[in-house]
């Protein structure tokens, strides 16, 4: 498969005299995990955003089969939207408290099939509950009595709803308990196992981010500053920031070595 | 040969228990927590959502809210303070006993000046002029490390990023020379480099000093990188305490040894599966019955789930609550 | 933070003295505005010509006396309260249904339509109502739709900037743009998202324009813009009873009495709602 699923070229978001993302360039094939990195502020979160034209880009062009995001008619970009999903950093946030996890999955299916069957669609919803882990009983529960873990769930069957090409990770487990970031993550990688997702994996967490990415590209202030297969980023990283990044994060099993003598 | 008489600990809590009333109950946040804390040592305290690791330390302070009902004994230098009236509280609080925040936005005063702010502590607690607060004030700043202090006094505290602003707080809570700072996921809002800097500012300031730190975190590489020792909690109790490496590397509670898989490691290659525990921790509300990990260790028995494993000495340093730890 | 919401909203409620006893007294009133003219043989508009601005007493069965003209005031009030509670429900009701929709959709969509929208409202905000109301009569005549239509032209002005307010807050929130990304459109975001929550409050308001109505309805019919005779209204038979306050105070005292016991209520009521609700989400 020659042509990238999608393809970005130059894009960037100003903000009120702010460059929120400078000139932004890379593509993802079909099927694979292009890790984000970068620290707050750096901008992979109103990367995320722009991508889904859920704020408005500045410049630049988001080349999706064809298409370019930026320039396409409403209808088109509706059209496209099946296909293109986002997860959410806060779990309970991203789902609408006054309905229940049955009303939320079912939501895609209704705004894309709306002449699909009661019966076809209660089907089809109780499918992808299964898939991410949950027994039926789940179906009448409000997010209030689920715990972070189990929204997040929820929110990744909701997105993958319509089987949607790629699928926008936006720090899918930053705001969830160490012990339980492996289900998310594992989840994740089973569907696209399963389905063949491509994903944007965006995280600060560059742990995480290592384990489930084919390739990991840096951003900081705005910038891609770096891009490679993951096992080469992570063993041989080149720009001094990707370097620091990589030197600063904590080793919980032994000591780094510190400047001062240690007590 | 002559045995010394252990020093006084510098904070000991005996059976602290912190719960809340709930239509139908009560809500146990903390379910019995002793521990102490030695002068000059790093105690880091670990825990999950809903381990209680913050209540804890929120009983210890005084800062809970009315609603909150502690029981239990907590000594700092030898005088009890749970129930003291805030006016003796405030004696210690801020000067002897100080706290550092996970956000320093929130804890610092967005209207004044950071130089206030500091200068502030000191008038109240030492009693000093203005002028000579401010001074102190400065030194301060230095030994935190901001560059060009002087300026930074008269900046106010949104002038300031994350970091400085978290090296403020370190400053002002060591101004008046603590026995014990408690720092509260103190780099939890920083971005891993930045919290590297604070986790060596922290190192650093230590060495010369020598006051008592408590390290709250999730994070057990920031733990890890600072404490001397680590108490594992887990809903509203210790279930493991041990010297740090020794934690580290040989946990004997299951969670702990579970925890430490779940942390990835970026020096240890890539595994096919991200470990991970299924399951919840038991929430506040519900009552205890057993040991509270049973639903979700993997060595659980037909005992675990009916008596609960108390918090028993394995040696002198370490201690555990199991009835059937892994070593 | 449904379930809780409500959960510890009813809880807060129920606990309350104030609220008990303001919807018991609010319920109370209603019944006997419904029920209480059964009771009483008189109609309400027999002329009782033996009895004629009499005052209140068993003996002769006028138990809130009777008018200038004869007719019991027992029923007359009782249906005066009736029509203005019902003036003040479906004026309330049209406000509200009105207000959210305007709110809703000028709070979420923004930017222009937002502007226009608002300026709008603060153009009709500003208008003098009394003259508004006159013009009208003038034009119209004397008529009680126009009552419907002067009441429902101010009522839903507050309820519209409320409601605004709050979709503004919800448009930021992760679940809206989940739904966009989901590719609902933005008639469907509004119905299915934005007013499912934004109601919480938007009730709370809605309780407490009902006594708002009632008294401006009163206002108007004291004015004599509103309800017209033989038809009374707790302000129709305000405005008589004011006229007679000194030879016979009890023509003023029922409905007066009533409707301060009614607005009273229903002000104490609507405020331990929104107490209730603030306990609710956590304040």
């Amino acid at each position: 498969m020659s042509e990238p699923l999608l393809d970005v070229r130059g894009l960037g978001v100003d903000y009120r005299g702010f460059r929120a993302l400078g000139d932004v360039s890379f593509e993802i094939r079909a099927g694979e995990t292009l890790g984000l990195v970068g620290e707050s502020g750096s901008g992979k979160s109103t990367l995320a955003r722009a991508l889904l034209r859920l704020i408005p880009a500045s410049r630049g062009q988001i080349l999706w089969r064809g298409s370019d995001l930026l320039r396409c008619d409403s209808a088109t970009l509706r059209r496209h939207r099946r296909d293109l999903q986002i997860v959410f950093q806060d779990p309970v946030a991203s789902l609408n408290p006054r309905m229940t996890v049955a009303q939320a999955l079912a939501e895609p299916l209704r705004v894309f099939e709306p002449n699909l069957r009661e019966v076809e669609r209660r089907a089809r919803t109780a499918r992808m509950l299964e898939r991410v882990g949950f027994a039926a009983s789940m179906l009448d529960r409000y997010p209030h009595e689920l715990s972070g873990g189990q929204c997040q769930r929820v929110g990744i069957a909701r997105a993958m709803m319509l089987d949607p090409k790629l699928l926008i990770c936006d720090e899918p487990v930053s705001s969830l308990d160490v012990s339980i970031q492996g289900q998310i993550v594992n989840l994740l990688v089973d569907l696209q196992r399963e389905l063949g997702t491509a994903m944007l994996f965006i995280s600060h967490n560059l742990a995480v981010v290592r384990h489930l990415s084919h390739r990991v590209a840096v951003i900081h202030e705005g910038n891609l500053i770096e891009s490679a297969d993951c096992d080469a980023l992570f063993s041989t990283p080149v720009h001094p920031h990707t370097r620091a990044l990589l030197a600063a994060v904590p080793d919980p099993i032994g000591r780094r070595p510190t400047k001062s003598a240690a007590t | 040969m002559t045995v010394r008489p252990a020093a006084r600990p510098t904070l000991k809590t005996q059976e602290v228990r912190v719960d809340y009333p709930i239509p139908g109950g009560t809500a146990a946040a903390v379910r019995g927590v002793s521990l102490s804390v030695s002068a000059q040592e790093c105690l880091g305290v670990v825990g999950e959502s809903g381990s209680g690791k913050t209540q804890l330390f929120l009983a210890v302070m005084g800062l809970l809210s009315s609603g909150a009902q502690i029981t239990g004994s907590a000594q700092f230098e030898g005088e009890e303070i749970l129930g003291l009236a805030p006016q003796e509280l405030n004696r210690i609080r801020g000067s002897k006993l100080t706290m550092v925040f996970q956000d320093p936005m929130m804890s610092l005063t967005p209207h004044l000046k950071i130089g206030v702010q500091l200068a502030e502590v000191l008038v109240h607690h030492r009693g000093a002029s203005w002028r000579d607060a401010e001074r102190t004030a400065l030194q301060a700043l230095d030994r935190v490390r901001i560059p060009d202090p002087r300026r930074r006094l008269q900046q106010y505290p949104h002038e300031l990023s994350g970091g400085m602003r978290q090296r403020v707080m370190i400053g002002m809570s060591l101004l008046c020379e603590p026995s014990l700072v408690i720092a509260d996921e103190p780099t939890s809002a920083l971005d891993v480099t930045v919290q590297a800097q604070i986790l060596d500012l922290l190192r650093d300031v230590r060495a010369g000093t020598g006051f008592s730190i408590v390290l709250i975190s999730h994070d057990l590489g920031v733990v890890a990188s600072l404490a001397d020792r680590v108490a594992v909690m887990y809903a509203g109790r210790i279930v493991e305490s041990a010297p740090t490496a020794e934690l580290m590397r040989d946990a004997r509670h299951p969670y702990s040894a579970l925890l430490m898989q779940c942390v990835s490691d970026l020096r240890r290659p890539r595994t096919d599966r991200m470990p991970f525990l299924a399951g919840q921790a038991p929430g506040a509300a519900e009552p205890e019955r057993g040991c509270a990990f049973a639903p979700r260790c993997p060595r659980s028995t037909e005992r675990c789930t009916h008596e609960r494993p108390a918090l028993e000495d394995v040696n002198a340093t370490s201690q555990v609550a199991c009835h059937y730890p892994l070593r | 933070m449904t379930g809780t919401f409500w959960h510890a909203a009813r809880q807060h409620l129920t606990a309350s003295a104030g609220a008990r006893v303001s919807l018991g007294i609010i319920v109370a009133l209603v019944v006997l505005a419904v029920i209480g003219p059964w009771i009483n043989p008189n109609g309400l508009e027999t002329l009782d010509w033996s009895s004629v601005a009499q005052y209140p007493g068993i003996a002769h069965a006028h138990w809130f006396g009777t008018d200038r003209l004869g007719r019991d005031l027992y029923v007359r009030t009782l249906e005066g309260a009736r029509v203005s509670m019902i003036v003040g429900l479906v004026a309330s009701a049209v406000s509200l249904v009105l207000g959210l929709i305007y709110g809703a959709i000028a709070g979420y969509v923004g930017g222009r339509t937002d502007d226009l929208m608002m300026r709008i409202i603060e153009i009709l905000g500003g208008l003098p109502l009394i003259f508004f109301v006159i013009f009208l009569t003038v034009v119209f005549g004397r008529n009680e739709y126009l009552l419907f239509a002067s009441i429902g032209a101010v009522g839903w002005l507050t309820l519209a900037r409320i409601v605004r307010g709050q979709a503004l807050s919800i448009r930021r929130q992760e679940y809206i743009e989940a739904a966009i990304a989901s590719g609902a459109g933005t008639a469907r975001i509004i119905y299915k998202h934005v007013l499912p929550n934004v109601i919480g409050p938007v009730i709370v308001y809605a309780t407490l324009t009902v006594p708002q109505i009632i008294l401006l309805e009163s206002f108007l019919s004291f004015l004599g813009l509103g309800i017209q005779e033989p038809r009374a209204s707790l302000g129709t038979l305000i405005a008589e009873g004011a006229g007679e306050m000194e030879a016979a105070p009890w023509m003023l005292l029922a409905p007066g009495a009533f409707l301060t016991l009614l607005l009273v209520s229903l002000n104490i009521f609507g405020d331990r709602l929104r107490d209730a609700f603030d306990a609710g989400a956590g304040r």
